[in-house]
């Protein structure tokens, strides 16, 4: 049983990224979706089996990266990868030094998907 | 300033077509930019990023609301009928990966940039005075300030629906 978290601003992306997901055959059971990093610590608190959490980095409320930093005070196991349009060096760095396991670069293709979740989530 | 905006031009090409091709499934070509006075465009959807930093200014998007639709349409693979908040929503999120791939391509030359989030608009056939000519307060000021500046527009043939990205740029002093 595998459950994903993605939080994203853009319910259009949150749909795209679970279609691609599905598309690159990662065996997912259940998608829990949240709108911001806020809203992202509830569904945390609310999902103590999640497998992966798919964060943007622009957001209203609280970022992905005031997000990760929050997740990873209380949790430094479950794996977290950045999926946003913020790319560069100094962004990646920041995210990794910040506990994010990975960094995805929108737009991504399915491939590219595949190989950053390949990690955490069983292929068929 | 004319070799800067003529690098966020270039850039901004390649962003809008690598985000067609990979998130919509749509080939654009892309014509000669143009200049056009703010008060002359009409448009049914605007999605507009701000960034701030060394230069500061606005990406956005314009294109009538049958394209926006097509487009949501692609992006999410199936079809929709109306120009509600799903479509704004993926208008939004293509305005927001184009100009987030122009800041990670120029970061070299530009410097380091904060993105705003997307700001969708849309109407029938509305016109737009979007700034007051402090660029310093793009998004608040939006909408509600008169302008005679003009935009840089890019346009795109996306399958015959016609795209323009506009751009307005200006150095901090």
């Amino acid at each position: 049983m595998s459950k994903v978290l993605i939080i994203d601003d853009s319910g259009v992306m949150r749909k795209i990224i679970q279609r691609n997901i599905v598309q690159a055959g990662l065996l997912v059971d259940q998608f829990v979706e949240a709108g911001d990093g806020r809203e992202g610590l509830e569904k945390v608190k609310q999902n103590n089996d999640l497998n992966l959490i798919l964060c943007d980095w622009n957001m209203p409320n609280m970022t992905g990266i005031e997000f990760v930093k929050a997740f990873r005070s209380s949790d430094k196991k479950t794996p977290v990868v950045m999926i946003t349009t913020e790319g560069g060096e100094t962004r990646t760095e920041e995210a990794r030094n910040s506990g994010a396991n990975g960094y995805l670069t929108k737009p991504f293709t399915t491939d590219q998907l595949l190989r950053k979740l390949g990690d955490y989530l069983l292929v068929k | 300033m004319q070799a800067v905006v003529d690098g966020v031009v270039e850039s901004i090409v390649e962003s809008t077509k690598s985000v067609f091709k990979t998130m919509i499934s749509m080939d654009v070509k892309s014509d000669a930019p143009f200049y056009e006075e703010e008060r002359m465009i009409k448009t049914d959807v605007m999605a507009l990023v701000s960034f701030t930093g060394e230069y500061n200014g606005t990406i956005s998007i314009f294109c009538r609301a049958g394209t926006a639709i097509k487009i949501a349409s692609n992006m999410l693979g199936t079809p929709m009928n109306a120009l509600d908040g799903v479509v704004k929503d993926a208008i939004g999120e293509v305005a927001n990966m184009i100009a987030g791939n122009v800041k990670t391509g120029l970061i070299d030359t530009l410097g380091e940039m904060t993105l705003t989030i997307p700001l969708v608009i849309a109407g029938v056939s509305f016109s737009i005075s979007t700034f007051s000519g402090d660029y310093e307060a793009i998004v608040v000021s939006s909408l509600s300030c008169s302008s005679n500046d003009s935009w840089l527009m890019i346009p795109f043939d996306a399958d015959g629906e016609k795209i323009y990205v506009g751009l307005m740029v200006k150095k901090i002093s």
